[in-house]
């Protein structure tokens, strides 16, 4: 901004093109001129005797009163609206990979774009050119201006229809008259269509477009998705659910392979059905390496595919060592610890540490960490307990604990997402009071009355509901019926809504009952299993030594149970398939040590680049949530970008060195994205937005075929609005500083003529 | 005492088809040797000695356990509800092969043994081969005082010979050239203790013969300590 413009308030230009206008209509500038006249001339006779004094001083005096008026008067300039530039037409023209599908009469979408549309090119860019002033811009994962057609490169790794509209509404500081999208109608960037939408008719835009490729292709295989947990636990049971679209495949089979680093994980034979053309399959993967994997998914191609990079993605998959500490308080000494340490004594991740009342006033530590860990038995604190991720409470009696620590445990479930497992047992649940203790709010069950003699003999089996749960998948299904019966120590009165009874016992007479019941309870996760001897699915003596069910059913209760439970810091990054040259969002919920959010933390984030790099990025808190925090980071290449972030907390002890919590995430930067996926005209998509904003939709071969079409269909906004702005000059900065000079002015001539 | 005889499958507390009580203090009946003037070998101080053991454990502990003996036969597939097994006098134990599988697969399974009244080099070498039929890879070696079996319960840090009830008094306490008492064990892969031998020692005796006076306390004292060590553990481990 120059001294001029600084000095006028508004560009000297607009004061050329615009009109000044007054608030005050004639009769009150009559008024006030003869008031002022008369007012003046009164005055000016007390001013002593020199008429050369009264002159000049009358001058100034006039001079600035005029100037006020002037201001009171609410002075406007009026220019026309920048709102809407007459004639002007923005051509977005699709710039991705996309556009290199060869369905346009076998030819690549790309050289009808070039031929036709591009700048200068072809008839339709001419009929454009010729009638409106037109702009392009080429646009994949951003928009950027071009100017002649040897600029596209159609190597885009994504499509953001998002922020190309956007870009086109401001390209030249006022939003065009209309918008011309020309490409596939693509779409994966994270902006919002309906945003960009909304903006775009606020300002009277149409946008007119015109669909490039086929709308549906002849024959064509795609992987459409892969549901998969972006980490998991080392040797966890992974389950990901895969959705293959075809085209003119029907009843045929495919075969979908999974690899990791080359080395083939699974592979699966898919019919594809005849009457639909989707075809969905479930692959088990059991990982066991820790660290991140690059899992890659496919489907294997066949002869004469139209698109054949749709038939593979990119699935990071990160390996976590993590362990995952669960605390057993037993109020007696029973088999069922012993049994369940030697169930998951193999686990890599479990760390079971069990406190066995012995006698009264006695307990048994197994398992801890170091002699001061539970050395006061069960934790009193948030801190001492929230950090074990699941607790299992065997036949210990509710009045064992305190209040305090009821409300901790319920706290533990709700607030920090532990897990917690009631078993049964002679002091356990109904029997041990439970069930007039915060606790029992809980549960997933409705605890009986004390019963001491109640026992009943179950053949366990599962139910309808909990065979796909991962406690139950975790035992071979045909093993269910030879296991020996277990005894239920404790009544239970109900299921609760919401909660899921997974196994289900069959007692005498053929009454049912529920074994292992199951619900969500705040972040966390509440499990009861009130029977006092899983023991005998490890002893009995028709088990095989061979089989496996005792250890995999504990091994996944305590899994399932603690794997809920977050870490202080919870990472997440967006989009899920990063492209380089797209900025990735990474965002950090931090909790402090009771897992209340943290809002004081000053989280980092580093960035760790394929090629080793470090960067540094300082996270910066949300305004939409407490203790969230995010950072952004463009990826310049393709390959694994490890996410580090860390958080510095105060040291334990006074002099110690300061404690600092990580958290750590991969994403794995692919040169195409999911650009092929989904990748025939998105006709509906481009119908659509032309609805919404009053343009037009064109399939490509009528712009083609009249290439006068489009820019005919073009129509000025006429929408009988206001097309002029009201600029307010009263306090224009040029008049305010004429106020003060003339005043300045008045005042030495005074002093000079010694004049008060 | 109660002579039984082999076969008859469990003698003593009789639960039903699942165990009600979470312990049952279950003493092994096996064949072989010859019985003694107080009948079969594996019933020496049988019930008393496991009647007064179980009254000193649910005094001195908050273990739900049955007050009432156990005796399981050695191949009975209902020794696989109770994974706690004493067994003792094994200087005369015969086991076939089939109830050599049958323990194996037991302390495999998780089952725990304790041994214990066995004196002298003969009973020890007949043990030993008889344990070889059972594991005959795993080794039997000396527990040591740090092992935690030794502070389940109660902290004990020297092993005492204890002596049977007509030696209690007079001295001196050991039998044959049992002289030395010695706890060993055999492990499994995973180190966790399975077997747990009582060697040149009688616990048992110590038991029965807690309520007289004629019996010195420090022996029982001791007997029931180290014992409830050994359950709170097998319980536990």
């Amino acid at each position: 901004m120059d001294l001029l413009e600084s000095l006028l308030q508004y560009p000297p230009a607009l004061y050329a093109r615009g009109v000044i206008e007054l608030g005050w209509g004639w009769g009150t500038w009559l008024a006030a001129t003869l008031v002022v006249a008369v007012g003046l001339g009164w005055w000016l006779r007390g001013l002593g005797r020199r008429r050369r004094d009264r002159v000049v001083i009358g001058l100034l005096r006039a001079g600035l009163v005029a100037l006020v008026l002037l201001a009171l008067a609410r002075p406007v300039l009026v220019v026309p609206s920048p709102r809407a530039v007459q004639g002007q037409v923005v051509v977005l023209l699709d710039d991705s990979r996309s556009m290199g599908i060869a369905d346009v009469d076998g030819a690549p979408r790309a050289r009808l774009v070039t031929e036709q549309l591009a700048p200068g090119a072809g008839a339709v860019a001419r009929a454009l050119e010729a009638r409106f002033d037109t702009r392009y811009v080429r646009y994949a994962v951003d928009a950027v201006p071009m100017d002649d057609a040897t600029e596209l490169r159609f190597d885009g790794p994504g499509s953001d229809l998002a922020v190309a509209l956007e870009r086109a509404r401001t390209l030249v500081g006022a939003a065009p008259a209309a918008v011309v999208v020309v490409g596939d109608g693509g779409h994966d960037g994270t902006g919002r269509i309906d945003d960009a939408v909304l903006a775009l008719r606020a300002a009277g835009v149409a946008v007119y477009t015109v669909g490039v490729g086929a709308e549906r292709h002849a024959l064509d295989l795609e992987l459409a998705a892969v549901h998969l947990p972006r980490s998991v636990l080392v040797e966890d049971t992974v389950e990901a659910l895969v959705t293959v679209r075809h085209r003119g495949l029907a009843g045929r089979s495919a075969r979908l392979v999974v690899e990791d680093g080359g080395v083939l994980l699974a592979e699966q034979a898919l019919t594809l059905p005849p009457g639909s053309e989707t075809a969905s399959a479930s692959v088990r993967l059991e990982p066991d390496e820790p660290g991140p994997h690059r899992l890659v998914f496919r489907v294997e191609a066949v002869d004469g595919e139209v698109v054949a990079e749709n038939n593979a993605m990119v699935m990071p998959l990160d390996v976590r060592a993590d362990r995952l500490d669960v605390l057993h308080l037993e109020g007696e000494p029973r088999f069922e610890v012993k049994f369940a340490r030697r169930a998951v004594a193999e686990d890599p991740v479990l760390r079971l540490v069990s406190l066995v009342r012995t006698a009264e006033n006695k307990l048994y530590r197994l398992g801890v960490d170091a002699p001061e860990e539970l050395a006061e038995g069960f934790p009193t604190t948030a801190p001492d307990l929230f950090r074990y991720h699941a607790v299992v409470l065997g036949s210990v009696e509710a009045a064992y604990l305190t209040d305090g620590q009821h409300r901790l445990l319920a706290d533990f479930v709700s607030r920090r997402g532990g897990g917690l497992l009631l078993l049964g047992g002679r002091f356990a649940l109904g029997e041990g009071g439970w069930a007039r203790s915060p606790v029992a709010d809980l549960l997933p069950v409705s605890l009986g009355t004390r019963d001491p003699d109640f026992a009943e003999l179950v053949h366990v089996l599962p139910t309808i509901e909990g065979v796909d749960h991962p406690v139950v998948r975790a035992v071979d299904p045909a093993a269910w019926p030879r296991l020996p019966p277990l005894s239920v120590a404790n009544p239970v009165r109900g299921v609760k809504p919401g909660a899921t009874i997974l196994l289900a016992g069959e007692g005498a007479g053929g009454r049912s009952s529920p074994v292992l019941t199951w619900q969500r309870y705040g972040r966390g996760t509440v499990g009861v299993l009130p029977v006092r001897n899983l023991w005998r699915w490890q002893m009995h003596a028709e088990v095989p030594a061979e089989d496996l069910t005792h250890e995999r059913l504990w091994r996944e209760l305590l899994r399932e149970l603690a794997r809920p439970a977050a870490s202080p810091i919870r990472l997440r990054a967006t989009p899920e398939e990063p492209v380089p040259g797209r900025a990735v969002t990474v965002e950090a919920a931090v909790v402090d040590a009771e897992f209340r959010p943290d809002a004081g933390a000053e989280p980092e984030l580093v960035v760790v680049t394929p090629l080793g790099a470090r960067r540094v990025i300082a996270m910066s808190p949300a305004t939409d949530g407490e203790g969230l925090y995010r950072a952004r980071f463009v990826p310049e290449g393709v390959g694994r970008h490890d996410l580090e972030v860390t958080v510095e907390r105060p040291p334990l002890a006074e002099g110690a060195t300061p404690r600092v919590e990580l958290a750590a995430l991969s994403v794995e930067v692919t040169a195409n994205g999911r650009e092929h996926h989904g990748a025939e005209l998105a006709r509906e998509r481009l119908e659509r937005l032309a609805r919404a904003t009053g343009g037009r939709y064109f399939p490509a071969a009528e712009v083609v075929a009249r290439p006068a079409a489009l820019a005919e269909a073009i129509t000025m906004p006429d929408d009988g609005l206001e097309t002029t702005e009201r600029l307010p000059l009263h306090a224009v900065p040029a008049l305010l500083l004429a106020i003060l000079l003339l005043a300045s002015a008045e005042w030495i001539w005074r002093r000079r003529s010694r004049l008060p | 005492m109660l002579v039984v005889a082999l076969g008859a499958g469990p003698l003593g507390a009789q639960p039903g088809d699942v165990p009600a009580h979470e312990f049952y203090f279950t003493r092994a009946i096996y064949g072989g040797g010859a019985g003694s003037e107080w009948g079969p070998r594996w019933a020496i101080d049988y019930p008393e000695a496991d009647q007064h053991f179980l009254t000193a454990l649910r005094r001195l502990t908050i273990v739900d356990a049955t007050d009432g003996e156990l005796a399981v036969a050695l191949d009975d597939p209902k020794l696989r509800d109770y994974p706690f097994l004493y067994i003792l006098e094994v200087g005369s134990l015969l086991l076939d092969d089939s109830t050599a599988r049958s323990l194996r697969e037991y302390l495999a399974a998780g089952g725990f043994m304790v041994i214990d009244d066995f004196w002298g080099t003969w009973a020890w070498e007949n043990f030993e081969n008889q344990m070889h039929k059972v594991f005959p890879e795993r080794p039997i070696v000396e527990v040591p005082l740090d092992h935690p079996v030794f502070n389940a319960f109660y902290d004990i840090d020297r092993v005492i010979q204890v002596p049977n009830v007509s030696r209690a008094e007079t001295g001196p306490t050991h039998e044959y050239d049992g002289i030395i008492p010695h706890v060993r064990g055999i492990f499994d892969d995973e180190g966790r203790l399975m077997v747990l031998i009582n060697w040149n020692t009688d616990l048992g005796d110590a038991w029965e013969w807690a309520d007289s006076p004629s019996y010195p306390l420090r022996y029982s004292t001791y007997a029931f300590e180290i014992a409830v060590n050994f359950v709170v553990y097998a319980m536990s481990h």
